[in-house]
């Protein structure tokens, strides 16, 4: 209970701060706001494929549906904060450069992510026997993850894009004011906690669902 | 881990790595003046501004007059209908998006790359 309540106050300062926080007005200006949310939401996208590949490897070595289901849910919230850093990212986009979409290889490769995970599911809800649905699964999340670091962390260097430098760039210069850094990184451990609190949440949810079934199964 | 599980990983990690190899031309959506210029219909031409004093603003016709030059070093006089973007001037590179009519480029739309400065500037770096 009451790291819940630390989280939410501290999201809410989070917010606050990333409303009301004095922003250098060259360069981006108001714009850089954005990344307060846009950057964790990505950064935390990419946590949870890898939260879901590491319980996909476990399952494939312990056999225990446990841990098929954490590897469910974390790709699910995967997607979910992969589809809002796109929104976000379009919506940046708009104002940065001038259109919401324009296939540059940033949101190309994004895009690709997104088909990626969202064939997982898709692979999911078509195999119904539980135990073969869980093993293809598994197989099919090491491989999706393997993608993850070319679409989110090498193709986008590689290419000219109109995306601006992440803040990890490859001079590793870090080109940010302090304050905004800061928040930055207090955005960062919010939304990491809001993905703790959420997969915890939703993990138990289905693991009663999955202990209910067996038993309606056994005829309990 | 297994030797098994390594050498699938190796495998994987190869494959995937050639494959996007492969897709490379599939990822970029930008091309230069001279692929536009053998292309009907709209393009994305990647530039950069050379002459940044030069950015002339016809009041009759409404448009935006520059020079670009692609990565390929090939020049085209641009002309874009509409407002000048913020930060035109201080772009690391510029996308136009349109086709070539005639001898000069046309452009629809403008989309500008800002330098990512998160910081306030300091004069004489970048």
């Amino acid at each position: 209970m009451l790291l819940k309540v630390i989280l939410g106050v501290w999201v809410l300062a989070v917010i606050y701060t990333a409303f009301y926080l004095p922003i250098p007005q060259t360069g981006l200006g108001d714009l850089a706001r954005i990344i307060i949310f846009h950057v964790p939401l990505a950064w935390v996208g990419v946590i949870s494929y890898l939260v879901s590949m590491i319980n996909s490897i476990r399952y494939l070595r312990k056999e225990d549906r446990f841990y098929d289901i954490k590897a469910r849910c974390s790709a699910e919230l995967g997607l979910l904060f992969t589809m809002l850093a796109t929104i976000t990212g379009a919506i940046f986009a708009r104002s940065t450069w001038g259109m919401f979409w324009n296939w540059d290889p940033r949101q190309t490769t994004v895009l690709i992510l997104l088909l990626v995970y969202g064939a997982y599911f898709a692979l999911r809800s078509a195999l119904p026997d539980e135990k073969v649905q869980a093993r293809l699964a598994s197989v099919y999340s090491i491989f999706a993850f393997v993608t993850v670091p070319f679409l989110v962390f090498i193709i986008p260097r590689l290419y000219h894009t109109l995306h601006p430098d992440p803040i990890l760039n490859v001079s590793l210069q870090l080109r940010i004011d302090s304050f905004l850094l800061l928040t930055l990184i207090a955005s960062l451990v919010a939304f990491s906690g809001l993905f703790a609190w959420i997969y915890n949440l939703q993990v138990r949810l289905m693991v009663l669902n999955d202990v209910n079934r067996q038993e309606i199964l056994r005829g309990d | 881990m297994s030797k098994k599980l390594v050498i699938g990983l190796i495998m994987i990690i190869i494959f995937s790595a050639y494959a996007f190899y492969n897709f490379q031309s599939a990822l970029s959506p930008y091309s230069t003046f001279t692929q536009a210029a053998s292309r009907d219909g709209q393009t994305q031409v990647l530039a950069f501004l050379i002459d940044k004093e030069n950015i002339a603003y016809n009041r009759q016709t409404g448009s935006l007059n520059f020079t670009l030059q692609d990565e390929e070093g090939t020049l085209a006089f641009v002309t874009y209908r509409g407002a000048k973007p913020n930060n035109f001037e201080h772009a690391e590179s510029v996308v136009v998006i349109g086709s070539f009519k005639g001898n000069h480029f046309e452009a629809e739309r403008l989309l500008v790359k800002c330098p990512s400065k998160y910081e306030e500037q300091v004069e004489g770096t970048k």
